[in-house]
């Protein structure tokens, strides 16, 4: 389950009208004063006025129109709470009634991803960025692990030269893109912008704001962060099933550990097939991307010699495990 | 806030009021249809729901049509959880149009037998402890295999001649059912490293065949083997770590040290005083797998509060 069931488009590039439902039942948070609590017919009835994707035969009475959304949304909400954008608390009784509705509460993270989907529509973006600046500088200033002074930093980055409108939408398509990582933390939304392949100008200015906020970092904090990146990179790489000599690997690892500024990789070489360890600066990892283009390294196969040929299989596709 | 989830093996296994689930019953029966005869290593959903129809009491009522659309859905999961694959489509035999063609992944078969070991016969109890042990030796063999594969795999062998491996079989089934996190079959050996049994005589056993697998090794795999354990348990416990900031900080600083963990500890005197503290990884392994339920795995000298042993580590 990922955040692409909010994303997704039939062949004609239109919204699933599922999609519409997902971005709605979110959307509805942002009507609701933080923290509020809302139950399932209370839902309901706001999508039937404001859903698009509902419709009904003409002439259904505005009063059913809420009971037939609401037949239609349980099986709908299942795929949020996987993602833990939205949680049920307990359920209280229908009035005059014998059956019960759901009573729902949206964590931090529904709400954020409300905002950044609001933020699509140009209409709402500049208030929407500046909630969702308010919602991740509050996170973030709350917690005081190295990750989340470095998301502070690059956060405030973005802020103070104006260009919210570049981070919103690079996560937007970061959320899109992915098909494999449910946002559990809001620190989420940062990892999956790093690890995935965007090329255009707003990839240019990430690159370079993130450069300036491992930068702005105290020495201590950097080493602390930089040695997290690296953990994760090189479990990945001991994991994943293309990697090329397992037993060359966790020696080169183990020697590296140390070292929080180099971070130990196995790449291939195209040609040849001949299996190298190396090591990558750790402040570039989480900035390259995706794009399955060999490394600008030489293959130390005399017989083969050639430029530019050596993959890291993490680099094709990071969360491809056993 | 409400953790996201992906799919895990746990929904296999997912249990209420003691008993199975209806849905994890299904998908249980799902994957024994892949032990039942080698010719179905592929299958359609037509093929799964009349085989389900035709050997289970429980849908022998339900026409093969109207099995399909449950069948579809957790063949679905099953696909997301990398335990049957989608290898092409066939015609419909008796409409037009293709269905699509299924197969088993190797670890579907691994939890096959692991279900089947449920069996209350001896026999085919004991068949399937027989076919659990071959398929891990198999998983576990490579061409260049890594420490910890080697390692695991001379442990299991050593486990299985002396008698001590349906006790790890019954580990996995209880790791499974507890509702852990399992991404996958490599998850899963891993979280084996957390053994654990309420018999004294098991555990005993079991500490003397893992020492003695460990100091077979020559010296480079042992450390290569602690290492590996060592960042098994310190990512584990960064997911639990109430000061993220404070954890890190000293896990940095024992990096370099393949035998010990950085774990947290709390002082049961002032309640409040929360530590990470450096702790000899294997003397942790040993005290956890006696651990019994309430019990704390290890207890230190609290330093601020100086009360004896009132500085309790981690059960993880």
């Amino acid at each position: 389950m990922a955040t692409g069931i909010l994303f997704q488009r039939d062949r004609k590039g239109r919204l699933k009208s599922h999609a519409k439902i997902f971005r709605d039942i979110l959307r509805f948070s942002l009507n609701l004063e933080e923290c509020n609590q809302f139950s399932q017919k209370e839902l309901a009835a706001w999508l039937a006025s404001n859903c698009s994707a509902f419709e009904f035969n003409p002439g259904t009475p505005t009063k059913t129109k809420p009971y037939k959304v609401l037949r239609e949304i349980g099986p709908l909400l299942g795929p949020l709470v996987e993602l833990g954008l939205i949680y049920q608390i307990g359920s209280e009784p229908e009035k005059n009634g014998t059956s019960e509705f759901a009573i729902w509460k949206y964590p931090v993270a529904g709400r954020l991803l409300a905002l950044i989907i609001d933020s699509i529509d140009l209409e709402h973006r500049i208030q929407s960025n500046h909630k969702i600046y308010e919602i991740l500088r509050l996170h973030h200033s709350s917690n005081k692990s190295s990750k989340h002074q470095f998301f502070l930093q690059l956060l405030t980055i973005y802020h103070q030269h104006d260009r919210l409108d570049d981070l919103t939408e690079i996560i937007t398509e970061a959320l899109e893109k992915l098909d494999y990582i449910p946002v559990k933390d809001l620190t989420d939304i940062y990892e999956i912008v790093s690890i995935t392949h965007f090329t255009d100008e707003k990839a240019r200015v990430f690159i370079s704001n993130w450069k300036s906020a491992l930068n702005n970092l105290d020495p201590s904090t950097k080493n602390l962060f930089l040695y997290d990146i690296k953990l994760v990179y090189e479990e990945l790489m001991a994991n994943h099933k293309d990697l090329g000599d397992p037993s060359l690997f966790e020696g080169y690892r183990f020697d590296l550990r140390g070292d929080p500024e180099e971070t130990a990789l196995q790449a291939r070489c195209i040609k040849c097939n001949i299996v190298q360890n190396l090591s990558y600066k750790t402040s570039n990892l989480s900035i390259r991307s995706l794009n399955n283009k060999p490394l600008d390294i030489k293959c130390p196969n005399p017989k083969c010699g050639l430029d530019n040929c050596l993959v890291v299989p993490i680099f094709v596709n990071p969360f491809d495990t056993l | 806030m409400t953790e996201g989830n992906t799919v895990q093996l746990g929904i296999i296994f997912d249990r209420a009021n003691g008993k199975y689930i209806k849905a994890a019953s299904l998908y249980q029966i799902i994957l024994l249809f892949s032990l039942s005869g080698t010719d179905h290593r592929s299958f359609t959903r037509w093929k799964m729901c009349k085989w389900l129809k035709e050997n289970h009491q429980c849908f022998e009522k339900r026409s093969v049509d109207s099995l399909q659309p449950l069948v579809g859905r957790k063949i679905e999961k099953l696909i997301e959880l990398h335990l049957v694959h989608e290898i092409g489509t066939q015609p419909i035999s008796t409409a037009t149009g293709q269905t699509s063609v299924y197969a088993f992944d190797s670890t579907s078969y691994f939890l096959g037998w692991l279900i089947e070991s449920f069996s209350p016969d001896p026999v085919r109890k004991n068949k399937a402890i027989d076919k659990l042990f071959n398929i891990l030796q198999l998983m576990l063999e490579s061409d260049t295999p890594s420490s910890m594969s080697i390692f695991l795999k001379l442990l299991i062998r050593r486990m299985k001649i002396e008698g001590v491996f349906t006790h790890l079989v019954d580990y996995i089934i209880e790791l499974l059912e507890s509702g852990n996190q399992i991404r996958d079959i490599s998850d899963l050996i891993n979280q084996t490293l957390l053994f654990r049994h309420p018999g004294l005589d098991v555990v005993n056993k079991y500490n003397e065949l893992w020492q003695k697998t460990l100091i077979e090794l020559e010296p480079r795999m042992i450390q290569l083997v602690m290492f590996r354990i060592k960042l098994f348990y310190e990512q584990r416990m960064k997911e639990r770590a109430i000061h993220l900031a404070e954890f890190e900080k000293v896990r940095f600083d024992a990096r370099k040290r393949f035998d010990k963990i950085v774990l947290e500890c709390g002082c049961l005197s002032c309640k409040k005083c929360i530590r990470y503290e450096e702790i000899d990884l294997t003397e942790y392994m040993v005290r956890l797998r006696y651990h019994i339920k309430g019990i704390p795995a290890l207890a230190k000298d609290c330093p601020s509060y100086h009360s004896i042993g009132s500085l309790q580590i981690i059960d993880l």
